[in-house]
Formats: structure tokens, sequence, C-alpha cells
């Protein structure tokens, strides 16, 4: 007879969707880096922005169209030329000023397998300034 | 080898065990914007707690889903005003983020935000078709958001 409540266990240790629980990532913005992990778990993710730094940042999420190398993609936006073709659709952006060291709005995405995502900051101290991922604030993550 | 109502009542709870903790692991609620030349479509208020923003572009033209959480005491019609006339939102806006979508593209990211009882959020594309052309939030794109009290 018990038998019969064998589902109903596999419903209550099963039935969630684990893979909905999203892994949190935290990005640290300083001047003038991006510090997180290289390689990221595909899956749901919310992706946290801390702001370290004295000036002001902004962290632009995007993954990379397939096919397109990480360092096509980083010369591109080195040398200021439009991105828009080299990415899967649009992005997401946090901002940071300086003292913000927690930001309550973080970034939800389905990281996918074998993809490639890219965060930089295109702001400048000034005119005539270097934008910012050019002096560092550029990073590649990869997804496994 | 029947089981018992005892049996009954710990398979029961198990069930209640296994519902509750699917509601637990659903998620934050999502609030879903439609974009288009030039207003935005969407609710205008929300219940407090964990939501994730969506965004979809449904114009001719590149928009953006800007979503801000004003100072307490900051009206949405004086953010719109600073917005309007270039003025520094530094004193306005406590924290922010956004999804842009190019024409013809989506963007599958969204913004989670814990929505807070009783505060007020705006709803803002800050895009201009060119130089010297209007940003699309004097156009209309910019909505007031209110979160209802807890
Ligand atoms: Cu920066
Ligand atoms: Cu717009």
């Amino acid at each position: 007879m018990k038998a019969r409540f064998w589902p109903v266990l596999a419903f209550a240790v099963f039935g969630c969707d684990r893979a909905a629980v999203p892994n949190d990532v935290e990005v640290v913005a300083s001047d003038y880096a991006f510090a997180v992990a290289d390689t990221l778990p595909a899956g749901p993710a919310r992706i946290h922005y801390r702001h370290a730094g004295a000036v002001l940042h902004e962290m632009i999420l995007g993954r990379l169209r397939e096919g397109v190398r990480p360092a096509e993609f980083a010369d591109s936006l080195a040398h200021g030329r439009k991105v828009r073709a080299l990415l899967d659709g649009g992005t997401a952006v946090l901002f940071g000023a300086p003292g913000q060291s927690s930001f309550p709005v973080s970034i939800g995405v389905t990281l996918v397998r074998s993809r490639h995502y890219a965060l930089w900051c295109q702001f400048t101290d000034g005119p005539d300034k270097a934008r910012h991922m050019t002096m560092g604030m550029f990073k590649m993550l990869d997804v496994r | 080898m029947r089981a018992g109502p005892c049996g009954l009542r710990s398979w029961g709870a198990l069930l209640l065990v296994g519902v509750i903790g699917c509601r637990v692991s659903a998620g934050p609620r999502e609030a879903s914007y439609v974009g288009r030349d030039f207003a935005f479509r969407g609710p205008d208020t929300l219940p407090p707690g964990p939501t994730v923003f969506r965004f979809k572009n449904a114009g001719t033209l590149d928009h953006e889903l800007g979503l801000a959480l004003l100072r307490p005491g900051v009206t949405a019609a004086q953010a719109f005003a600073a917005e309007r006339d270039g003025a520094s939102v530094d004193s306005i806006y406590e924290a922010d983020g956004l999804l842009y979508t190019p024409f013809g593209t989506e963007v599958d990211m969204g913004l989670t935000v814990d929505l807070q009882p009783g505060r007020s959020y705006v709803l803002i594309c800050t895009l201009e078709d060119g130089p010297k052309q209007t940003p699309h939030v004097k156009l209309g794109m910019f909505k007031g958001l209110v979160v209802r009290p807890r």
C-alpha cells in the first residue's frame, strides 16, 4: 500500500525545479577593473554589483553572438567600434557611485553553456579621457 | 498493512512541504514592460518584494528600460522635471539599472529588485535617435511606479 505514496515523496523531494534556484555571483568594480570569477556555471544566475572605486562606474553585461571570438569583441571595444552586431540581443547595465557598497538591483540571467559573456564600463573621467574599458574595465566570462 | 491516519497525515505533511517548498523556490515575481515609440506599457503599481523586471522593445527604434528608485520624498514629477531639464539626478535616484534593447533584438536578462513597500520608482528611456535629437524621456518614455504598502 505504501508504494502509492512514493510519487508523493518523489514530488516533495524532486518536484521543485532545483535548476530555478539562481547562482549568486558578485562582481566588484574598482578603479579600473572588475573582480569576478573567469568561469561561471551554466543556468540561472543573479549578478550582483558592488562598487569599490573612487569614481563613477557602470557594469554592462552582454552575451557574445555564437562564433564571435572574445578577442574580436575586445578589439572592437578597445577601438571604439560599435559592438551591437557582435552581441546576442540587448544588454543589462548597473550603475555604481562611490560609497555605494551594496547595490539593491541585480541582473537576472540564465547563463548559456559554452557561451561568452562580456562585462565592460564605457564611462570616462572627463572629456578627452580614456574610456574605462580601455583602462582595464573589461572582463570576459566563460560559461561551463 | 494499510496506512493508518497517522501515516496519511505524515504523507500529507510531506506533500505540503513539497508544495510550499516549490512556491518558495519558484523565485521572484515577474513584471513585464513593453517599450513603444514613445511610451512604456506595464503596471503602474506593484506589490512589494523580490521582482524581476523584463523588457520587450515593440517599437521601431532602439529603446531601454531604465529603472530607478527615487530617494524618499522625491516624486516622479520631480524626477521627470530633472530629466526634462537635463539637471543632475544624483539627489533624485538612490539606485538604478537598465535593460538596453536595440531595435529588432530582445534582451533575455532581467533586473532583479527587492521592491520596497511604499516607495516609488520610475521607468525611463534616455536614448536619443541621433545627435541633437530629443531624448525619448521627453517624448513620453517615462513612467512612475508605486510599490504598495505591505
Ligand atoms: Cu568605469
Ligand atoms: Cu526609447
